[in-house]
């Protein structure tokens, strides 16, 4: 298991190095000066000038890289222009909102995907199935901005539980703070529990075809336990990796999701700095991002093999499936 | 009284009736047998007892076990009676346990349920169980999982969690018929040491006569649904009453083969296979070690051995799939040694046909197109193909209409014969047949080994015949090679080898077949 961790680590990061690569050729391989660019047609020679070395864009590409990379190691990250404050301030009080607000997805998704797709599973074909999935089916069709206004209609202004957008700031307590997050975090949510639930069902339905559902019927076990002691665990295996893919999908939503509802995450950050032009922070972001996902993926890679004991040992072990 | 008790058993799949109104019992220590060829209702017989009849299954009648109806009993009373009164052993060792379980879980998991206690006490036990049946529970290594044991080791595992709870009635549904000749031995005698020790009646359902000839003391034949013969073992098989009986027998024997004149085998050397060597990465010994074997043209070479012994590799060699790590094979005069691939035009001359007819097809590709696969090997396949389809077709004994059909649409014997279609297609001299009949019931074996013969005759073919089983070998091959550990043992031809063998890994295989003692005949 060791050695297979190490392996993963080795992986993650040989894609993190290439990953940085890519972020800063494409910031290079812009046309034209990108202090020009941010500054606008009409910025007085001067005025780029400062910009470029403000923005270190002077020197050789190679330098310029190991220096990017050396200050993301250290934790400086540059200097946002637009807000003039350090990059690193700025993502930080915005992952404060964004990274609870994606967590809370990811939980939603998963406390209704899973029950769901089993219950459909098991109940096949029968008035349960057939109701799980058309509901699935809309929630994966309806677009999830207009989720959310209808969220915000329902839930805010009919019956006002809840209020329809902002964020009060976690200095305000922990409750008040996840009360403002509940509605962008179900409207995240939905598209991507109908789609899990689907797969849930799905790989449900193919593990409870198998010999050893067979063989646990046989023991005596009830049709929970057989769900329960034995589907569930070699169901999960499909389901954790399109729940990995899932996540990049829940940063990407987010984005919406919180100009809906005003939220002041890194969705709105990375917005408001691609309009305004200001690249130091879209590479930040983009950068941030790209690490996160990369690893959520090391760590379903970790999943599968704490859940499947041949991936644990297939090293050791390739004799045997040849 | 009858520990159970069956009377008019029906069960119905659909509008399709699977089982027809059957009746039998069995006393208490009793070893029944159910025989019967695959689709005769034998083991939806066993799951209308067990109540796990799939979701369109209907079961009526009557089976009375301990006092208690098991057709009238609610699914809670089953679940309570499964795993704790009547056990149930399961064909597949390789799928019918949970890969991500591990073993001893697996084990004390009839114990957790319905006894309840911690989990450590059930694991305790579960150990002493696999030790009883004979998996070395390795200073008590509670970490080990299905994909570490071989197919005989996860058929005792499977015991040992059916026996758990000491159980008055065992269902075994073909529970030796996955696993090589000397394994399947071992199983069954460690079920009737089981049953004996802990009184328990066994239900013992197999297409293999020779098996409940051995095994049963009682025994019942099913066809279509029926039960056609019934009675004691020994009366069953000497009073040669019912016809359905004798063609059984028959069949299990390959009677209704002609008598296996030495063939004509025709001067010269079609393979030659000199001290070829294949190891794999981190293995301590060759998978194949310097071995040397020739076939001649129209020859049926046969090559027996336990699983594992490297036969199977040594045929993938052969065919150039595995990478020689020494030796030379010649085909026809094309030499390949060591580091050198196999040229098209020699791959082109021998086909393989493989154990499991589904497996080796794409279920989404149609017929014609499965068939005419090998034209790749050509340089230059034929224009028209359909002749080609339509010859191959009717030389296996299928329809050329046929080719329009998808795999599922056949019967495992009719997969067969299309997997032998396929390797017929580019009219190869050898052709290697890899267990192709082991997975086949006994009537199906007889007609595809049949089919063979005279497909061999026709077009003057080579085999390289791969079995475990020593009844096929016999029927099919001139001359038997005897592998084990990677090494040929015992070489000669099969009929003196079978004869008189004089190697103890020959004479290990020999005596592992069950037989149906010579007086009953």
């Amino acid at each position: 298991m060791l050695k297979f961790i190490i392996n993963r680590m080795m992986t993650l990061a040989i894609s993190l190095i290439v990953a940085s690569l890519v972020i800063f050729a494409a910031i290079e391989l812009i046309p034209g000066d990108p202090a020009a660019f941010m500054l606008g047609i009409n910025a007085a020679p001067d005025t780029v000038a400062a910009l470029r070395q403000e923005l270190g864009l002077d020197g050789h590409p190679v330098a310029r890289y190991l220096r990017w990379v050396a200050g993301m190691m250290t934790g400086d990250f540059g200097q946002s222009y637009t807000y003039q404050v350090p990059v690193v301030d700025l993502v930080m009080a915005r992952l404060g909102i964004s990274l609870p607000l994606t967590l809370m997805a990811l939980v939603l998704t998963i406390l209704i995907a899973l029950p769901v797709g089993m219950m459909a599973a098991s109940k096949r074909n029968k008035a349960a199935d057939w109701g799980i999935m058309g509901v699935t089916q809309l929630g994966i069709a309806i677009p999830n901005f207009w989720f959310a206004m209808i969220l915000v209609l329902v839930f805010a202004i009919q019956l006002q539980w809840f209020s329809a957008g902002g964020f009060p700031g976690w200095d305000n307590g922990l409750a008040a703070g996840l009360k403002a997050l509940v509605l962008p975090a179900v409207a995240l949510a939905l598209p991507q529990a109908s789609i899990l639930a689907r797969v849930m069902r799905s790989a449900m339905i193919d593990v409870l075809s198998q010999d050893y559902i067979r063989t646990a019927r046989a023991k005596g076990l009830s049709e929970k336990q057989v769900l329960l002691r034995h589907g569930l665990r070699n169901a999960m295996i499909p389901v954790v990796t399109i729940l990995g893919l899932q996540f990049s999908f829940l940063i990407a939503g987010a984005i919406i999701i919180e100009n809906v509802f005003f939220l002041p995450g890194l969705g709105r950050l990375v917005f408001q700095a691609i309009t305004q032009r200001d690249l130091i922070v879209v590479e930040s972001v983009v950068m941030l991002l790209v690490f996160s996902v990369i690893i959520v993926t090391f760590l379903v890679d970790i999943a599968y093999a704490w859940i499947d004991p041949r991936l644990r040992q297939s090293r050791l072990n390739l004799g045997a499936f040849r | 009284m009858p520990l159970l008790s069956v009377q008019n058993l029906n069960v119905q799949i659909g509008a399709h009736r699977v089982v027809d109104d059957i009746s039998f019992t069995i006393h208490q220590g009793e070893v029944f047998g159910l025989a019967g060829a695959s689709g005769s209702g034998k083991s939806m017989t066993a799951l209308a007892l067990m109540g796990l009849l799939p979701t369109h299954g209907v079961r009526s009648g009557q089976a009375v076990f301990n006092g208690q109806d098991l057709i009238a009993s609610s699914e809670k009373t089953m679940q309570s009676i499964r795993g704790d009164q009547i056990s149930m052993i399961f064909q597949e060792p390789m799928t019918a346990l949970n890969p991500l379980m591990s073993i001893v879980d697996q084990v004390a998991e009839p114990i957790l349920i319905h006894k309840g206690g911690s989990q450590n006490q059930a694991q305790d036990r579960a150990l002493q169980l696999l030790d009883r049946v004979g998996v070395e529970a390795k200073s008590g290594n509670r970490h080990r999982y299905p994909h570490e044991l071989s197919g005989g080791q996860r058929q005792r595992v499977m015991i040992a969690q059916a026996i758990a709870l000491k159980p008055k009635l065992l269902i075994a549904d073909e529970p030796s018929t996955a696993l090589d000749v000397t394994t399947q031995a071992e199983i069954l005698h460690l079920l009737a040491r089981l049953v004996r020790e802990d009184d328990m009646a066994m239900m013992l359902i197999t297409h293999d006569l020779a098996v409940l000839a051995e095994n049963t003391q009682n025994l019942a034949v099913m066809k279509d649904g029926k039960i056609q013969d019934h009675g004691i073992t020994k009366t069953v098989f000497t009073a040669k009453k019912n016809s359905f009986t004798q063609s059984l027998i028959k069949a299990s024997e390959f009677k209704s083969l002609p008598k296996k004149k030495p063939a004509k085998i025709a001067p010269g050397l079609l393979l030659d296979v000199d001290q070829i060597v294949v190891t794999y990465p981190k293995a301590n010994t060759p998978a194949v070690d310097q071995v040397s074997l020739a076939i001649a043209p129209q020859e049926s070479l046969g090559l027996v051995g336990g699983s594992g012994c490297g036969k199977s590799t040594l045929a993938r060699a052969i065919l150039g799939l595995e990478p020689l790590a020494g030796g030379t094979i010649s085909m026809n005069g094309n030499q390949i040694t060591a580091g050198q691939d196999i040229p098209p035009s020699t791959r082109a001359m021998m086909q393989i046909v493989f154990q499991d007819p589904f497996g080796s097809f794409n279920p989404r590709h149609r017929v014609g197109r499965l068939i005419t696969e090998p034209f790749h090997a050509l340089t230059t396949p034929p224009k028209d193909q359909t002749q080609a389809i339509a010859e191959a077709l009717l030389d296996v004994g299928l329809d050329p209409d046929d080719q329009h059909k998808y795999i599922h649409e056949f019967s495992g014997g009719q997969r067969q014969r299309l997997a032998i279609a396929r390797a017929l297609m580019i009219k190869p001299n050898l052709i290697i047949l890899d267990e192709a009949v082991s997975a086949l019931d006994m009537v199906i074996k007889a007609q595809i080994i049949e089919l063979l013969s005279s497909l061999r005759k026709k077009h003057g073919l080579s085999y390289l015949f791969i079995s475990h089983d020593l009844s096929v070998i016999e029927a099919m091959t001139d001359r038997v090679l005897v592998m084990d550990q990677g090494q040929i043992v015992e070489q000669g031809p099969t009929q003196d080898v079978l004869k008189s063998p004089q190697h103890p890994v020959t004479k290990t295989l020999i005596n592992a077949i069950p037989r149906i003692p010579k007086s009953w005949r």
